[in-house]
């Protein structure tokens, strides 16, 4: 089969793990405002932000002659479970047929769909071939996220700038390219960690550190290319950032059954018990638990992702005035749509940081005026 | 004195009105709703709410503030599923938060969640929301049964007329019920229609069973109980032949709406293409507008039948199944 997938973070493991199953795999160019025009042209109006992105992504990867196109879906109250049903028919309108494979998280019933397409997946190779190139994937992808983190950090001190971003671009190529069996795994995950250990970087005392968590929509939130890039941003501010997102996460809270192993997100879950008792769908809960636990871990402010017309984050929307005063912590939103670009937001972002770095300043200040 | 509690006229309000209606008056409260949607509930509305969130959500939020002085608590409650296996949209899963969030100086809420997928029956949530007003267990339990009766006799659907009149013409309206019954809202819409002696069926008035042998070729199951609903009356009028034209009703930000529309109007081009319009309700909608679109429908529907009667100008008996 001839497949392709839609970006959201790194490209490399999905790259990964369909290859190793022998399909050939098209990587579709990353998101460009070409790529969101084209969406945004044949999108209903009212689909949400990601939806449209989707689509204008597989009609750039059917245009390279992409034939399968492999996805996550839902079950939730959200729309993305609806997702491909929608993009198949204008796809079919527009004479670029596809055929479509979709995830569904086997947690939330739907095993037989899962099964079926666990077995189209597999193609030809074995059931033991299969099963390795999962454990080497799944075992990639926490990897990635941990090499990812450290450099997320790091980004906020480096002396020549991008050089993070240069870096995390090499990893991902040497695990692309270098990765094929497990074995592998460790000696890449050395020679990363290498690679991040030789920036330069110039770390200020604690006081001075600032912490920012960012917090929304799965896609926005991973995708860098369509949320301008606001990880590379606020690390060129000085900042230190944490996504709420990661792969790692979804895939352990999406993937791996519930009595194998207890997800990070349940945890986040809880936190977020107490502003959205329920789950609404999307990831609103996760959206506020996760601002919880930020404060919780000392962070000094947050920025808040929505796609244009998500209707959870609208709930979470309302609800974070209240949680920023009650917790006393600095949260920004952003609507995340065609039009965003960082020549209209920077200015936002920069006097939020300034917000930021004042709020703290003052305060380690009165806090020696007591101590004198 | 009683306890007065104030129930908005929004949203699910008009699918459930009896049933909550009776049951908070059998618990012997004074049961209060706001006014129909006017001019100045929707100006509030839009105030208070984020300007993302869909039309009614807007409305609900003008109806909330209405009430907000008038009433001891207000009943906003959490409804995440009724159905087995379906949920409704975020925002109405959501809506307690969103509400209690925007309008400052609320009286107490009663917000309980009522969540079908999960625990699979009712009345743990209903009589949760007794206990607020009464401690009497029994009495709630007696007042749910009783507004569970008043709910079975409501549903009396409507048939189709099967004699094809010449002389009179059905569309069939789909939309969400709030978006139907709201006459402020959709600007009198069925009256206009049913006054240019057109007969009007609705969404509402499509049975579970008769949706269901539609339903179940869609591909994906839809999770949605009022996507459900009118996709499942969409496709159930589109195969019934006395039907010269369906009209959908949808709003400005709706989630369910911009997914099943799409889907429903390519289904419409594929199997049976009759005249079919889109409506999109929004706050700036003059009536006007409305009118010239409406009129130029309606002409359209006579003009084919006229023609029709000699040759098939359209696919309609090539394709009906
Ligand atoms: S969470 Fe938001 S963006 Fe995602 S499917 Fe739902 S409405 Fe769309
Ligand atoms: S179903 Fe549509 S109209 Fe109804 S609350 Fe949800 S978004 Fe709004």
């Amino acid at each position: 089969m001839i497949v392709s997938f839609p970006h959201m973070g790194s490209p490399v493991p999905y790259k990964k793990i369909f290859e190793c199953l022998g399909h050939d795999v098209i990587v579709p160019p990353v998101p460009s405002q070409r790529t969101i025009d084209m969406g945004v042209k044949y999108s209903p109006e009212f689909a949400c932000f990601p939806f449209k992105v989707l689509l204008g992504t597989y009609m750039e990867a059917i245009e390279l002659g992409a034939k399968v196109i492999i996805s996550s879906g839902g079950h939730g109250p959200c729309r993305a479970g609806f997702y491909s049903e929608v993009q198949q028919r204008i796809l079919q309108q527009l004479n670029m047929s596809v055929e479509f494979i979709i995830f569904d998280s086997p947690n939330h019933g739907g095993y037989q769909d899962f099964w079926h397409n666990l077995i189209r997946l597999k193609g030809k190779s074995s059931w033991f071939h299969f099963m390795r190139s999962v454990n080497l994937v799944y075992h990639m992808i926490h990897i990635l996220d941990q090499l990812e983190r450290q450099l997320e950090i790091k980004r906020a001190y480096e002396v020549v700038p991008g050089t993070c971003s240069k870096t995390w671009e090499k990893i991902q190529e040497d695990f692309s390219n270098l990765v094929n069996v497990s074995k592998d795994l460790k000696a890449i995950e050395n020679l990363s960690k290498e690679r991040i250990e030789k920036i330069n970087v110039e770390v200020p005392g604690e006081d001075e550190k600032i912490r920012i968590g960012i917090v929304g929509e799965i896609y926005v939130v991973m995708e860098k290319n369509v949320n301008m890039k606001l990880e590379e941003k606020l690390g060129a501010l000085g900042v230190e950032v944490e996504r709420s997102q990661y792969l790692s996460h979804w895939v352990d809270y999406n993937m791996i059954p519930k009595w194998i192993k207890h997800s990070h997100e349940e945890a986040i879950l809880k936190k977020g018990e107490k502003y959205i008792e329920i789950n609404i769908g999307g990831h609103a809960k996760q959206t506020v638990g996760h601002i919880v636990d930020y404060k919780e871990r000392g962070f000094d402010g947050i920025i808040h992702l929505m796609p244009f017309a998500c209707l959870p984050e609208l709930v979470s929307q309302s609800i974070i005035p209240r949680i920023s005063q009650e917790l006393d912590i600095p949260v920004i939103s952003f609507s995340i749509d065609e039009q965003t670009g960082l020549a209209n937001n920077l200015t936002r972002i920069e006097a939020f940081v300034d917000l930021i770095r004042n709020k703290k300043r003052r305060l380690i200040y009165n806090k020696c005026v007591a101590g004198l | 004195m009683t306890v007065r509690v104030g129930i908005p006229k929004g949203l699910l309000f008009y699918e459930y009105e009896s049933f909550w209606r009776v049951f908070f008056e059998s618990l012997g409260v004074e049961v209060i709703f706001s006014p129909d949607t006017n001019k100045d509930i929707m100006k509030n509305g839009l105030k208070l709410c984020e300007e993302e969130a869909c039309l009614p959500v807007k409305i609900f939020h003008g109806h909330v503030l209405e009430l907000a002085d008038k009433v001891d608590m207000l009943f906003i409650p959490r409804i995440r599923s009724l159905h087995y296996r379906e949920y409704y949209c975020p925002m109405i899963c959501g809506l307690p938060e969103m509400v209690k969030n925007s309008v400052s100086l609320l009286p107490s809420v009663i917000d309980d969640t009522i969540d079908y997928y999960k625990h699979r029956y009712y009345k743990g949530g209903v009589v949760r929301m007794g206990l607020k007003i009464s401690s009497d267990q029994s009495k709630i339990k007696k007042a749910y049964c009783k507004a569970c009766k008043g709910l079975q006799n409501k549903n009396d659907y409507q048939k189709i007329p099967t004699d094809k009149n010449e002389k009179s013409y059905t569309i069939a309206i789909i939309g969400h019920t709030y978006n139907l019954t709201d006459h402020y809202m959709n600007m009198n819409l069925i009256k206009k229609i049913k006054g240019e002696g057109f007969q009007v069926l609705t969404s509402c008035m499509v049975s579970c069973g008769k949706t269901q042998p539609y339903l179940s070729k869609v591909p994906k199951r839809i999770f949605w109980s009022c996507g459900r609903e009118i996709l499942g009356a969409g496709l159930y009028y589109m195969h019934q032949q006395n039907i010269d034209g369906i009209i959908y009703v949808s709003c400005f930000g709706c989630g369910v709406d911009s997914l099943i529309e799409p889907y429903l109007s390519q289904q419409l081009k594929k199997v049976r293409p009759i005249p079919y319009l889109v409506i999109s309700l929004d706050e700036h909608t003059g009536e006007a507008g409305l009118n010239t679109r409406l009129e130029a429908f309606l002409d359209m529907i006579r003009w084919r039948r006229s023609c029709a009667n000699h040759i098939s100008s359209y696919g309609g008996n090539l394709y009906s199944c």
